[in-house]
Order: structure tokens, then sequence, then C-alpha cells
């Protein structure tokens, strides 16, 4: 039924990023407000992160990427001990269909293996999602390792992390670029 | 305890939330396993509810049999899992503890949250690795198709190579064959039309010679043979006859120098061009078109750009697109040519607001022999050679868009270096 409701949707506006942004991001992010309140169990909001994860699979098939023959690379991974890998995927179709190659890492990847892979596929841009505040220490990490290996890569953040700004200041990330959303992204895909 | 004991106002809560609670169940038995007291979450492993305590569900392991025989020196008769349910479906097994008090028995059962929690982090991971991995499946299928829908158009190509090399060596034989004719055909016409000049003068000469000093009888004759034969309409149809055969084999001529550079594409060398100049010495053999008919045409032929390429063949291709453009469009029509270079690719756009192209011809406009020109002004060839040029011999491709009463925009893309 979530299929059909994000298919109809796209037949009266068929732009997938408002898809994205004003059903999915608010849905999920409506779904995290309810289990921080205890009004849901955990049980639910799996299943309500594997429904959408399902629907962007499929939409995924039937996504209009246009056909470049030199295309840009990104490597798309989650900050580590990062456990929410649905926003990170919708960023992932955005590059896609401004005509990027995406390798797309999910969570859980060991720092030492995503240094590996981005020496092996030296992608022109790296994204990393933070969505709980919690794991922002372990961005700031991240990016330091990936500084020192890669000095000369753009990296890129965003996510639900950065929405709570209660603690640190993340002007912290120097040369780093933030990226509220999606919207954000193709501009700043078709400027460079 | 010391809290109880030091809090009493907060039993009541603390007893409300024990009873609520989800993680742990707690009841009292009859050593006969009947239940008298239980909290809600108790109660719900048994099948029943804290007003009716009427358990559906039994103690499987231990059950209550096998409870009342444990001794012990302590009111702790069992420490260990518990499981209880209703041995064909659902069962839970728990952490639990079970005292005896008098005579009844306090059975505490609890879950393992950590090992909940833990489990549920290996299913959450695993969910998201199933997921992954149907996203990556997605993807390699895409590019699956893309590979076949390239090999599906590199079969097109081939499948249309051979069947144009195929006719290329019957075309080149054809021509040939035609040649030698058409070349004595060409030269007896042009010794014929010498001789039948002369043969008029020398005719009306002899008439002239007849009028000043023949008998009547003999110009009475010279008349009669005159008339039967009807030389006035003679003489004077056979210079015409002479020079529409003389444009005639010029059309055949024209035809078959069409056809040999269908088939055989004169082998030329590569050179590296300014294509712009080499264009702009293309122009002017079309000049003359555009000036009659009034076209707007525009080209900026002080770009800078270096292309490797057959040039003689690669001006024959842009001649043939830019006369169809000119034949397109109406009096006072738009023409815009234009070069282009990205990524490594040089494209040539010849773009016309003329009638278009239909639907149904789109298909067709690269066959050879096909024209939608009347009769005589065309040979149906133009664009198969420039199909060849391009394709074959540049080892480029064409583009082509149209819309009816608009116009119609041709792309020749070749490579910046043929290899």
């Amino acid at each position: 039924m979530c299929a059909t409701i994000a298919k109809n949707y796209l037949v009266e506006n068929p732009s997938i990023k408002d898809l994205y942004e004003e059903v999915f991001k608010e849905a999920l992010y409506e779904v995290g407000r309810l289990w921080e309140a205890n009004k849901i169990t955990v049980a639910t909001e799996h299943l309500a992160t594997a429904i959408t994860e399902g629907i962007l699979n499929e939409l995924y098939g039937e996504l209009d990427i246009p056909e470049t023959k030199h295309q840009h690379k990104v490597v798309l991974a989650c900050a580590s001990n990062e456990a929410h890998q649905v926003g990170v995927k919708m960023v992932a179709d955005v590059f896609e269909m401004n005509g990027w190659e995406s390798y797309f890492l999910g969570t859980g990847i060991p720092m030492s293996e995503l240094v590996k892979f981005i020496q092996q596929t030296e992608p022109a841009v790296v994204a990393i999602s933070l969505s709980i505040f919690f794991n922002y220490r372990n961005l700031v990490e991240m990016i330091a390792v990936l500084k020192s290996e890669f000095p000369n890569l753009t990296i890129i953040v965003g996510g639900q992390g950065f929405l709570h700004q209660k603690e640190g200041s993340f002007e912290k990330l120097e040369n780093i670029k933030y990226i509220s959303n999606l919207y954000e992204l193709d501009t700043y895909l078709k400027s460079i | 305890m010391k809290i109880r004991k030091a809090n009493p106002e907060w039993d009541a809560l603390i007893n409300e939330m024990s009873m609520n609670s989800a993680s742990i169940a707690y009841g009292l038995f009859t050593p006969e396993g009947n239940l008298i007291f239980a909290n809600n979450t108790m109660c719900h492993y048994l099948g029943t509810n804290t007003t009716e305590l009427q358990p559906q569900n039994n103690l499987i392991n231990p059950n209550f049999e096998k409870i009342v025989t444990y001794k012990s020196n302590s009111e702790l008769v069992f420490e260990g899992l518990l499981t209880i349910g209703d041995y064909t479906n659902k069962h839970y097994v728990l952490n639990s503890k079970i005292f005896k008090r008098n005579n009844t028995y306090l059975v505490f059962a609890e879950a393992d949250v950590f090992h909940l929690f833990e489990e549920n982090g290996k299913m959450s991971s695993l969910n998201q690795e199933v997921n992954n991995l149907q996203r990556q499946l997605i993807k390699e299928k895409k590019t699956l198709q893309q590979t076949l829908n390239k090999l599906k158009e590199t079969q097109q190509l081939l499948i249309h190579s051979e069947k144009m090399n195929a006719l290329g060596q019957m075309i080149a034989g054809v021509a040939h064959e035609i040649n030698n004719p058409i070349a004595f055909v060409t030269n007896n016409l042009y010794e014929l039309e010498k001789y039948a000049q002369n043969f008029i003068t020398a005719y009306h000469s002899l008439e002239l010679e007849v009028e000043k000093n023949a008998s009547q009888e003999l110009k009475n004759s010279v008349q009669r043979i005159r008339e039967e034969n009807e030389i006035d309409y003679v003489t004077e149809d056979m210079t015409e006859i002479i020079s529409e055969s003389k444009m005639g084999v010029e059309r055949v001529k024209k035809i078959v120098e069409d056809l040999r550079k269908f088939s055989r594409l004169d082998e030329a060398e590569i050179k590296r061009i300014d294509l712009a100049s080499t264009i702009d010495s293309t122009l002017t053999i079309v000049k003359a078109e555009i000036a009659k008919k009034n076209i707007q045409f525009s080209f900026d032929s002080t770009q800078k750009m270096m292309v490797d390429c057959y040039p003689g063949q690669l001006n024959q291709a842009i001649l043939n697109v830019l006369v169809n453009a000119i034949q397109a469009v109406n009096d006072g029509g738009k023409i815009g040519l234009q070069i282009k270079e990205e990524d490594n690719q040089v494209m040539i756009i010849v773009e016309d607001n003329g009638i278009g192209i239909t639907k149904e011809n789109m298909s067709k406009i690269f066959d050879p022999f096909f024209t939608t020109k009347p009769v005589g002004s065309g040979t149906g060839l133009g664009l198969s050679i420039t199909d060849k040029i391009i394709n074959d011999l540049h080892k480029g491709k064409i583009e082509v868009a149209s819309e009816i009463d608009k116009g119609t925009i041709f792309k020749l893309i070749i490579p910046k270096e043929i290899k």
C-alpha cells in the first residue's frame, strides 16, 4: 500500500526529490519522534524503515539516470556506529540522477576498509551521513582520518544529526561542505 | 528495601509500575499450581488477566508437580530457565527464580533484555545488508540492460553495414559497367552534334545553290523531297534532341558518379584540418542557392577546431545535409550551421526551419534511393552517402530530430581523432 501511495504521488508530482523530502523524510522523522516518545516500539520503527527501503529499492530500478561517458564517482557511508542508512540512500539516488556513479557502503564499514575503498575507486566526493547527534564525535574522527589520507578529497556531510545543534559547533569541520537537504544537494551538483 | 523503608510514600507507585512492567513477570501460586495473584506480564504469559486469573497456559518446565518436590535450605527453591506456554504453539523461555513461603509459591521471571537488544541489532543489520544487496542487484541489472541495449545497437549497425557492403559491391559493379558505355555515348553525342551542325549547314548551302541555278523541274522535285521528309522540322528538332540527350547523359553520369562515391568512397588519406575553414570552402558551392532562396544563413567560421578526418568525404557529407536543408526551407527560411567540441568528439550541427521529416519517413532517410524530392531532382543517395561517410569511414554517428513544419536538426558526430 505504501508503494502505491508513493507511486501515485509520483504520478501527480514526478519529482523524486519532493517525494524523498516531503514524504519519506517527514514520515521517518515522525517515526523517530514517536519512538523517542515511546509511542511505538523499536520493532515498528524497524518495520517503517524496512518498508521505506523496500520502496526506495523499487523506485531505484526506475530512476531516470542520464547517460554520461565520464562519470564522477561518489562514495557514500554513514558515520561510524551509525545505524540509519535510509537518508544517505536517498542522497545516493540524487547523485545518480545527476549522472554520478555512486558507491553506497551503508552502515558499519570499518574505517580501514573505507580508506582502502576510497584508494581503489578514487571518488571525487565522499558523502557521510550523521543521523544521531550522539555519533558526532565519530564523524569528526572519521573526517580527520580522511583528510590526512586524502588531503584533496571533497567531503560533504548531512543528516538528521545536524538538526540537533544543541551541542558543539559544526564550523569546526573545516573545508567540509554541509548540505542540509536534497534540493541543496541537487543545486550543488548542478553547479560543479 | 532501604528505599522502601525510607520512602514508604513511593510504595504504591513502585507496585503499580512493576505490575505493568513488560519485562518482569511475577505471580503467586498454590502448591497445586492455581494462580492467586499475578502482574500483567505473567497473566500475558499464562493467557489470562489479573481479574480472572484462569491460566490457559502452563509452566512447562519445570511444572508445578516438579516444583513442589524441590527441597532447599532457604526460601529460594529454584533458579534457572523457566519455560511457559501451551506446549504446541507459543512458549517463552525466561530467567526465573521460584520462592516458597508458608504454603505459597512466588514465581519471578524476566526476559533477558540485553540478549534481545543484541539480537535485535543483529537482525537490523542483516536487514540492511539484504536491502543493500537488493540495491546492488538492481544496479547490476541496469548495467546488464544497458550492455544488452548496446549489443543490440551494435548488432543493428553490423547488419546495416553488411547490407550496405553487399549493396555497395553490386553498385560498384553496375556503376563500372555503365561508366564505359556512357563514356562512348557521351563522346558520340558530341561528335553527332558536330556532324549534325555540318549536315544542316551543308543542306542549307545546297538549297541555296538549287534556288539560284537549278531548273524548275529540279527545283520542284527538291521541294517535293523536302516536304515528304519534313526536312524543316527535322533540322530544327534534331538540334533539340541532341541537346536533350546530352543533358540526359550528363544526368546518368552524375548518378553513376554518386553511386561510385557511395560504393567506394575513394580511398583518401586522413588529414588534420581546421574544420571551420574547410566547411567555409564547402559553403561556396551552395552560396548561390542560399542567395537565390533568400535564406538567412548563419555560420561562425572563425572558430578554431582541429580534427582528424577524410576532408573530401567529410565535406561531401556536410554538403549533402546542407543541400537537403536548403531544399526543405521556404524562401526566406533559416539555416544555422554550428560546430561544437564535446568529450573528444566534434559535432557538426545543421538546423533548419523547413518542412520537417514525417515519422514514417524518418526510418528510411538513410536508405539508398529513398527520396521525397520530385522525380529527377534527387538520386536518393545523399544521406546514404553521408551515413556511410560518418558511420563507417569516421566511426561517428548521426543524430536526427525533426518536427513537421517546424524544422529538422542533423548532428554529425565524429571522434576528434580516428583510431
